[in-house]
């Protein structure tokens, strides 16, 4: 959403009148993103040998065909994981969940009680959280998470391909009538990547994470 | 989709659901647009407005008419739109040497004002104008009331001209017998109001709903009864009109992006799309991320720094100069560091003089218990800014912040090098390069619509000295549709402008665009100077210069401004045509403070010898971004200046920083005047006083002060 609005803007100022003889101004980065828009923004690929270059965990993350970004691992505190971008994003995961944003455009937050079982224990029942969206707000509104699908599968990961895990969470938020699908890639009981909705108005978001120990 | 409808109502009549959750039941509920282009229903308008500093544009096809408009809220109670019309079912001119088969093209001017705010019980109430000084061709006056009623925005009103469907008799005839005729054009060049005309004529009554749909995305219908007299609206043959409701939706791609569909007339399709931008508020579209670099080992810097002076000045030089704060010079006068600066990295000054000072504060030794902070632009001292040290120990709350203001002194200075003890050496000459694409833009002459060219552009300045530096910009063409354009300058006033299709045509492979030699000074404490010379614009070269006074406390500004200039040659390279003038004004500016509208005005001589007066209105938002209009007054006829009748136009600057996530300064934008003529026609020198000193004003820096701590 970010990149077409880029798009359109600099397009309408790629105009100008003759008639006013105005001055017009557009940097190089101008076509650089309407390059991106058109062939959305390359991955961002981590080799094994770029991983053992790395001396603490980080996560890579990703909006729909937006640009990668790389967050580092700043605290774990009651099990609740917090990352960190060098522009002052914050997102804190819990068994692979984001559960909270601070920073980006539209941010969110989930009581992760509800998460609990379901990512750990892999609870197929039905449970209650309170979830709140902010730009616009809309705080502790009732919400449900499922396990809905198991199934195994493999993927490439670091160079090789792998076998894991990927559980299907049904996200539901009623008042709303917002459900979105998320999915948890497991490997060895670890959330290893995972595509995840995390607010109405954002793209998916992809994040993968790599921890070193 | 019916039923999606009665469960919101459901929903809204339980009570139970917050406001905020009814921004995710129907999202992107800003105001959508009408066929006619300005905010409205179907074909009618209503008493809707974006908020203040939105800049939007809409496009529409429905037969026989192709609308482009180009919208701006400058206040949240006024809309103002510029519109092209293509009307298929008339020629451009009735001589086909002159334009072929080109269909006829109108341009109009529309603007509404909100009269009432809606409240919890009354409609908002607007009065608005169509094609108000144009050819009148789709001219119309209309009062209008909305009113939300849960999901659905209400919408009726009274029309006259275009918009007199019903052909009621005129009330105001009552008043006075003149409103029951209403008379056509007004000026024979067009471009003027048609004030007489105004409300009069035979009246019309419209209405409408717009239903915004739950859970669908920010979708929307729409109901009407269309307004329009469809005898009264363009030419001959007039579109046949079978009903006389219309039906549309419309479809938010995303909060600004909307899509629009509808059946008027009960046998034509429309179709259509806007594109909004809330450019007015801070970060209009995205959010920085891009604070400072916090200093390592402040504390053991410090203790260094406190050794001795020189340390401390080349502390500052080194971790300034890091953060593209370039220190210039730097005295230490006992428990004061005074320290000058220049930066092109922030667009407020307030972020660039607490990053300054959050920086010394972290650096200075501890014995220095004030800033004295003084911003450079080519070299001249703007302000000195005296800050005390214990005032930046608690920024992170708005009580701080303020505290610190008031305890902060804004100063004028002139700035000499000499007296400050510390002035590292600089390599000049020294050059910044930059190449970008540009497009060059032709629209509305009676060849074709549209031209165009698209060039890469490279863009240098030299600074040979620090009060000394040469502006070069030229450009290569990659492609144009420049062929079918034809000179056709009808113009009996001297061709200083309406030459610009020889101008285009022969510049298409190669154009200097400027090659402008700069000189400034400051006089003294607040009186500035500037020299030029060089090719200052596309079509003129020449020397001559600029002086402003400018009173650091004060919203006012009085300069002047003489140039001796020859129009240069059609391929814009080296050599002159043979028509030489002298032009200059007496410029006056006031701003004010707290709606940052700022008024110019230029009295004196043009480019074509006219003499008379240009009136600059604009207006600047939070985010920095400006919206302005001028108009001028010669002593030149209606009839001498051709179409148009008088120069006006209007333009909007955003900042470039707006679209990323780093701050940078510059700016992009668009300015159009209706048409090209020679009366009125100023000098567009580059880097003109007014903008060069435009920290030279205390308000500038206090307007922004929030950003002190960022």
């Amino acid at each position: 959403m970010i990149k077409m609005k880029r798009l359109i803007i600099i397009l309408i100022f790629l105009q100008s009148s003759c008639s006013s003889l105005a001055n017009n101004f557009v940097s190089t980065d101008a076509l650089l993103t309407i390059k991106n828009y058109i062939s959305g923004y390359p991955d961002l690929i981590i080799s094994y040998d770029d991983f053992m270059k790395r001396d603490s965990s980080f996560a890579v993350i990703k909006f729909g065909r937006g640009p990668s970004s790389i967050v580092s691992l700043a605290y774990i505190k009651n099990n609740i994981y917090e990352w960190r971008s060098n522009d002052g994003i914050k997102i804190f995961t819990k068994e692979g969940a984001i559960i909270k944003t601070v920073g980006l455009k539209h941010d969110m937050e989930l009581n992760p009680s509800c998460l609990d079982q379901i990512l750990a224990v892999e609870l197929l029942e039905k449970q209650s959280c309170k979830l709140s969206f902010y730009n616009p707000d809309l705080e502790k509104a009732h919400a449900s998470v499922q396990l809905v699908k198991k199934e195994d599968r493999s993927i490439s990961r670091l160079g090789k391909n792998i076998f894991i895990k990927e559980n299907i969470v049904r996200l539901n938020v009623p008042s709303i009538k917002w459900s979105k699908e998320n999915s948890f890639y497991i490997s060895d009981g670890q959330v290893i990547s995972s595509i995840q909705h995390v607010h109405p108005r954002l793209p998916k978001m992809h994040i993968e994470y790599y921890f070193v120990y | 989709m019916l039923k999606n409808f009665f469960a919101s109502i459901v929903l809204l009549l339980s009570n139970n659901l917050s406001s905020s959750a009814l921004d995710y039941i129907y999202p992107y509920n800003y105001a959508s647009f009408s066929n006619y282009g300005t905010l409205g229903l179907i074909q009618n308008p209503n008493a809707r407005f974006h908020p203040e500093g939105t800049l939007a544009f809409s496009w529409n096809k429905q037969d026989p008419y192709l609308r482009g408009s180009i919208l701006a809220y400058p206040f949240d109670w006024l809309e103002a739109s510029y519109q092209y019309a293509d009307v298929n079912n008339k020629l451009y001119s009735d001589v086909a040497a002159f334009s072929g088969s080109q269909s006829y093209k109108d341009k109009s001017f529309d603007f509404k004002i909100r009269l009432f705010r809606e409240s919890q019980y009354f409609p908002a109430i607007a009065l608005g104008f169509r094609d108000a000084a144009g050819t009148s061709v789709f001219a119309a006056e209309y009062i209008v009331a909305s009113k939300f009623y849960k999901n659905i925005d209400f919408s009726a009103g009274l029309g006259w001209g275009t918009l007199s469907n019903k052909n009621l008799r005129n009330p105001l005839s009552e008043l006075d017998i003149s409103f029951d005729e209403r008379s056509l054009v007004a000026g024979s060049q067009g471009g003027e109001f048609t004030f007489g005309s105004f409300f009069s004529g035979p009246m019309g009554v419209f209405g409408g709903m717009e239903i915004y749909l739950p859970y669908s995305h920010g979708s929307r219908i729409k109901f009407e009864y269309d307004g329009t007299d469809y005898n009264k609206e363009g030419f001959q043959p007039f579109p046949k009109q079978d009903s006389k409701f219309n039906i549309g939706a419309v479809y938010p791609v995303t909060e600004n992006f909307h899509l629009r569909l509808g059946l008027i007339r009960g046998n034509t399709f429309n179709i259509g799309f806007s594109y909004t931008g809330f450019y007015g508020k801070e970060n209009p579209v995205l959010p920085k991320k891009d604070p400072m670099t916090p200093i390592q080992n402040s504390s053991v810097i410090r203790k260094i720094t406190s050794r001795d002076k020189t340390l401390a000045y080349k502390a500052a030089l080194k971790y300034l100069n890091e953060r593209k704060l370039y220190l210039q010079a730097a005295n230490i006068n006992d428990s004061n560091l005074e320290i000058a600066y220049s930066q092109s990295k922030f667009e407020s000054y307030a972020r660039a003089t607490g990053r300054v000072a959050r920086i010394l504060n972290q650096i200075a030794p501890e014995y220095i218990d004030s800033f004295s902070i003084t911003n450079l632009n080519a070299d001249i001292g703007l302000n000195k800014i005296n800050i005390p040290r214990d005032k930046l120990l608690n920024l992170d709350s708005a009580s701080g912040l303020q505290s610190l203001l008031e305890s902060t002194q804004f100063s004028e200075i002139k700035f000499v090098r000499e007296n400050y003890e510390f002035t590292p050496a600089s390599k000049l000459p020294k050059t910044i390069f930059k190449l970008s694409p540009v497009l060059r833009s032709q629209i509305g002459g009676p060849d074709g619509f549209y031209f165009g060219d698209l060039r890469l552009q490279a863009s240098a300045e030299t600074l040979f000295s620090k009060k000394i530096s040469l502006i070069a910009q030229s450009s290569i063409g990659i492609i144009d549709t420049f062929d079918e354009m034809n000179p056709n300058p009808d113009s009996i006033l001297p061709h200083v402008r309406t030459d610009i299709v020889q101008y285009l045509k022969e510049s298409r492979t190669f154009q200097i665009k400027r090659l402008q030699l700069n000189y400034f000074t400051s006089l003294t404490k607040n009186i500035y100077a500037k020299g030029a010379i060089g090719y200052l614009e596309e079509m003129f070269g020449g020397l001559g210069g600029e002086i402003l006074y400018r009173p650091l406390d004060k919203n006012y500004g009085i300069g002047a401004e003489l140039f001796h200039v020859k129009q240069r040659e059609y391929d814009q390279l080296f050599s002159f045509r043979d028509y030489e003038t002298v032009t200059g004004f007496i410029n006056l500016y006031y701003e004010m403070p707290i709606s940052q509208i700022l008024l110019q005005v230029k009295g004196g001589r043009f480019l074509a010898k006219d003499s008379g007066f240009n009136f600059d209105f604009s207006r600047r938002f939070k985010s920095g971004m400006r919206v302005g209009a001028f108009v001028s007054v010669t002593d030149i006829s209606r009839a001498e200046f051709g179409e148009g009748s008088f120069d006006k136009g209007f333009y909007f600057w955003i900042p470039i920083e707006s679209f990323f996530t780093k701050f940078s300064r510059g700016y992009t934008g668009f300015g159009l005047r209706p048409i090209t003529r020679d009366g009125a026609a100023v000098l567009v020198h580059t880097y003109n006083l007014w903008g060069v000193t435009d920290q030279a004003n205390s308000n500038h820096i206090i307007r922004d002060w929030s950003n002190f701590n960022d």
